[in-house]
């Protein structure tokens, strides 16, 4: 579409704006009873026969599509199903059904029954699948045969999504540096991370046909006539992108750089914009914060006073001192007298359990290396948790999350048998980004596929993984930082999560590191949660239903105890009156935030008109039995860690009776600001019910004791 | 038997001095503090010794793997910034802070410490790779990155794996001609190495193909003695191809600047495409 002319660009770009907007481009599954679901599957293809062999990692966690777009894909609210082409049928018509799109990340052009697959892309195009190709088609030579297909194939299958490529002018195809150039660009979208300067380096010729079409990059070959290539294009059918322009890779580093902007393209290639994202980040606009600790070094003797062990430091200088949620494993053969352990050690352990801060965890029974190799479910899974309920957590506290410990590779059996004993289970992904590895690329995805079963990701690198493998810098931790304010602006990604291991309290550095580290999060608004509720907000994500009813209404359920969804490039507000089970709501970085309260299914209505009504601006933890009517608000909060609630749309500059009850009733007087909005803040550990006169009705803070308490009410955002 | 007084009085100021030779310095008790894991107190007699000898390099690095074990990296390094400003000179020192920005994620900082031990030790390739890998990832550098993966082929000048990368540094910067020898040095130092000698026959065919676009311009140029853009791409062409005598005559002809050679050529900014934005 390289010479597509000015009035015609207005036209399509009018028809794709009126298209987007009457829900063309995203509802495309059957109708729901009262309006039309929006799928939020993407099936990603992946040919396992492009794995490194000696790799310990399933081929999904090899795959560029899982190390570097699903991230951005969780990001904008989908999830993602493998399949390996090497190994697996492609799935028929009716299978299809489920899939809102294809997204495919070939690393070369090999594949088993290659021209079965290319007849079959075709036909998912041309029945209205958006396919997203990034590299190449993968499919012009069958991997069984080393035959090359009908090069007439490859060229139908590029046509489909308004593309020439002409097979038979693979003669074309040239990495020669100095006869290639940038004839146009449109630089947001294609050098997001890395210009493209000096480094055009692969040249192949696709020429975009169809006029809804956007060319993002255009390339050139200058010993050629007629030698322009259309290299980054979406379409209504998708997007594609050749090799090279992609992303970058240092050959000697492995670091990566996307070149597209990941965001933007994927949105627009599978039609995803104005939906509402399911979003585990924040829970009523304060980012989520877990912290999970994988059981290593229990026993290790700490420098400290070269007498406590590991894991007193952890429960003198952290659980116990900070008002936090703690996720804590243990290795068992750590504590069991019959292993490494002893009296000493199982009191110890018992003393953390105990903990009212503290969530039981294992991180196995001898924290096996690598879980590709024959490991002993029984002893590792199975046994350890009936060492660790059985003798160590309290009775009312059972152990119910895995800690994956090595590699955290484990294969469909491993996860089969934690999920047979109804664990949540976590490790791997070990995300980061900071100013040694600069990119989008390293920040992990939510979960990976590990057969038919989920593995579920941590949010962050773990010290271990920044002190270099435990050889140093011991307070190498402090530098996830870096990580959490990259992922919060300019987009907010991912939970805060702090990991580490036990053998943190082995080292003065790594204490002091570690310290500063809560002290950083504690300083900002933060959702502090155990893991395992953080793990219950991605499993919300991943069976969250949306369906659109209408312009600006969303039906959402199944979304578990996930309760927030984000819309992106959102200026309009939640129409409170006439939403559902919507209880608050936040503007930030051109996003909208949606708080959810507790029914199983909401409703979203939007509107440009700014709401009235009180509404929750900001919380710390869940809220439950949101009302605001009569004239009061009144609602119940919970959890872990000091409580903040800031809530929106009270009369201005005002002395206001709140009650609260956290089994004795309290009453204080706060004063809103000029804005309308209170802040309320406590410290009591069990749950609280807060009830807030707001003015003209009657509620039950009107009978305020005037000579109750003053709080100071500063105001948040 | 009388002693004398000035006998006594030297003897008992000898004894004096012997006592305090004997008397542990300020660093020596800092030392055995830190030893026995009293950091605070270790640090206390450091700064003592300090004190008298502000200079002293050796309670200097005590000082500075003291506030890294306590993990305060930022001391740390401020120790280091005081060391290679006593020792400009100490490539060790230089490495040291090196790492220390390292491990704070300080890397334009770190970089600025690895070129000057690159300046003080020629034989250290591992700084040299590392300024590579900085200069191409973080500076998009990549004139500097080549100076470096020279300076390591100069170290390691039978070293094979140095000369591809360097050879390929010199292809992806459009200089075929450097590339070309780079690679057939590689090949003479591992013949069987089917990826030198992949490359090597691919160097030759971009040559190739691009000694024949300089004759189509040449042909083209002389139809067209005027056309600026077509002279600038042929000397660009030319420099690619170790020619830059050529070129630099076609660019005073044309009255134009002589670009630096080895610098990426730029691309021209263009208006979006299609639709665009």
């Amino acid at each position: 579409m390289s010479s597509l002319r000015r009035p015609i660009r207005a036209v399509v770009l009018a028809a794709v704006a009126m298209a987007a907007v009457a829900g063309f481009l995203v509802d495309r599954a059957p109708s729901a009873a009262q309006g039309t679901v929006v799928q939020r599957e993407i099936l990603a293809l992946i040919n396992s026969r492009e794995a490194k062999g000696d790799s310990d990692l399933l081929p999904v966690r090899t795959s560029l599509i899982h190390n570097m777009a699903e991230m951005p894909l969780n990001y904008l609210g989908m999830k993602l199903h493998y399949l390996d082409v090497h190994t697996e049928p492609l799935p028929s018509d009716e299978e299809m059904q489920r899939y809102a799109g294809i997204v495919t990340w070939f690393g070369d052009d090999r594949m088993r029954n290659a021209a079965q697959y290319l007849e079959w892309f075709r036909h998912q195009v041309e029945t209205g699948k958006r396919v997203v190709v990034l590299g190449g088609i993968g499919a012009a030579v069958d991997a069984t045969t080393g035959a090359e297909v009908d090069p007439g194939l490859v060229e139908a299958a590029y046509a489909a999504l308004g593309l020439t490529y002409s097979a038979a002018q693979s003669g074309m195809q040239t990495d020669n540096p100095l006869l290639i150039t940038v004839r146009r660009k449109v630089p947001e979208m294609v050098e997001f991370e890395r210009s493209l300067d000096g480094e055009v380096w692969q040249y192949e010729q696709f020429r975009s046909t169809n006029p809804e079409n956007r060319v993002y990059l255009t390339i050139n070959r200058v010993d050629i006539p007629d030698g322009d290539s259309d290299v980054v294009v979406t379409g209504p059918w998708g997007g594609f992108v050749m090799g090279g322009y992609d992303y970058y890779d240092q050959p000697r580093t492995y670091q990566k750089r996307w070149r597209i902007d990941p965001f933007r393209f994927f949105e627009e290639a599978l039609g995803i914009q104005g939906i509402p994202r399911p979003d585990v980040s924040t829970l009523n606009g304060s980012r989520v914060l877990y912290t999970h600790v994988d059981g290593d070094g229990f026993n290790n003797i700490t420098e400290i006073d070269y007498a406590s062990l590991s894991a007193e430091v952890l429960l003198q200088r952290f659980i116990r001192r900070y008002d936090l949620p703690f996720t804590i494993s243990i290795v068992v053969n750590d504590i069991d007298p019959a292993g490494l352990g002893g009296e000493r050690q199982l009191r110890v352990a018992r003393e953390i359990f105990a903990q009212p801060n503290v969530e039981p965890a294992s991180h196995t029974y001898t924290h096996p290396f690598d879980w590709s190799k024959p490991v002993d479910l029984d002893h590792e899974i199975d046994g350890s948790i009936q060492f660790l309920n059985q003798r160590v957590a309290p009775p009312d506290k059972p152990v119910q999350l895995l800690l994956w410990s090595g590699s955290t590779n484990p294969q469909e059996p491993a996860v089969a048998r934690s999920d047979g004993l109804a664990l949540f289970n976590i490790n791997g992904g070990d995300g980061r980004f900071d100013a040694e590895f600069k990119s989008y690329a390293n920040v992990a995805p939510l979960t990976t596929q590990v057969g038919q079963l989920t593995q579920y990701y941590t949010s962050n690198a773990n010290d271990n993984i920044y002190a270099n493998d435990w050889t140093g810098p011991y307070y190498g931790l402090e530098n996830v930082i870096q990580t959490w304010e990259k992922t919060e602006s300019p987009r907010r990604i991912g939970a805060l999560n702090v990991y580490y291991h036990i053998f943190t309290g082995e080292r003065w550095s790594a204490v002091k590191a570690l310290e500063r580290v809560y002290d950083y999060a504690l300083a900002r608004d933060v959702a502090p949660v155990f893991t395992t509720d953080y793990l219950r907000m991605v499993q919300g994500f991943l069976s969250a239903e949306i369906i659109r009813e209408g312009e600006a209404a969303w039906r959402l359920r199944n979304y578990g105890q996930l309760r927030t969804f984000r819309f992106d490039d959102e200026s309009r507000f939640p129409d409170l009156a006439r939403s559902s089970n919507v209880i608050g709501y936040w503007q930030y970085q051109g996003s909208l935030y949606v708080f959810l309260g507790e029914a199983p299914e909401s409703v979203i209505t939007l509107t440009a008109t700014a709401p009235t009504q009180p509404y929750v601006a900001l919380a710390s933890h869940r809220i439950f039995d949101w009302k605001a009517e009569g004239g009061a608000v009144s609602f119940r909060v919970e959890g872990v860690g000091r409580k903040k609630v800031v809530i929106g749309n009270l009369p201005r500059d005002t002395e206001l009776a709140v009650v609260e009850n956290a089994g004795a009733e309290r009453r204080v007087q706060l004063r809103t600001d000029a804005g309308g909005s209170l802040a309320w803040f406590s410290d009591e550990r069990g749950p609280v019910r807060v009830s807030i006169a707001t003015g003209t009705g009657v509620g039950s803070a009107a009978r305020l004791d005037s000579a109750a308490g003053r709080l100071a009410g500063s105001v948040g955002r | 038997m009388k002693i004398p007084l000035l006998f006594i009085g030297v003897a008992a100021l000898a004894v004096l001095a012997f006592a305090l030779y004997l008397l542990p310095r300020p660093e020596q008790i800092g030392d055995a503090l830190e030893q026995s894991g009293r950091l605070d107190d270790a640090l206390n007699y450091y700064s003592q010794a300090l004190r008298a000898n502000p200079a002293d390099d050796t309670t200097l690095v005590r000082v500075g793997a003291i506030h890294t074990n306590r993990g305060e990296p930022e001391a740390a390094i401020d120790v280091y910034r005081r060391l290679v400003e006593l020792s400009p000179n100490d490539a060790g020192y230089h490495r040291s802070l090196a790492q220390l920005y390292e491990w704070s994620m300080r890397v334009d900082e770190a970089a600025e410490q690895q070129a000057r031990v690159a300046a003080l030790d020629p034989g250290d390739v591992a700084v040299r790779y590392s300024l590579v890998n900085y200069y191409i990832l973080e500076k998009k550098d990549y004139a500097t990155a080549i100076r470096y993966a020279e300076e390591i082929v100069a170290a390691r000048p039978h070293d094979g794996q140095a000369l591809m990368d360097l050879a390929q540094l010199y292809s992806q910067t459009r200089q075929l001609d450097r590339a070309l020898a780079t690679y057939q040095r590689a090949l003479a130092e591992d013949p069987t190495d089917p990826v030198i000698g992949r490359s090597l026959a691919r160097t030759n065919e971009w040559i190739r193909q691009t000694e024949a676009l300089v004759q189509d311009y040449r042909v083209r140029l002389a139809e067209t003695p005027d056309d600026a853009q077509l002279a600038r791409q042929l000397a660009e062409l030319l420099r690619g191809l170790g020619r830059g005598d050529e070129a630099d005559d076609l660019q005073r002809r044309l009255g134009g600047s002589t670009p630096v050679p080895g610098a990426p050529a730029e691309q021209p900014a263009a208006a979006p495409a299609g639709t665009g934005e």
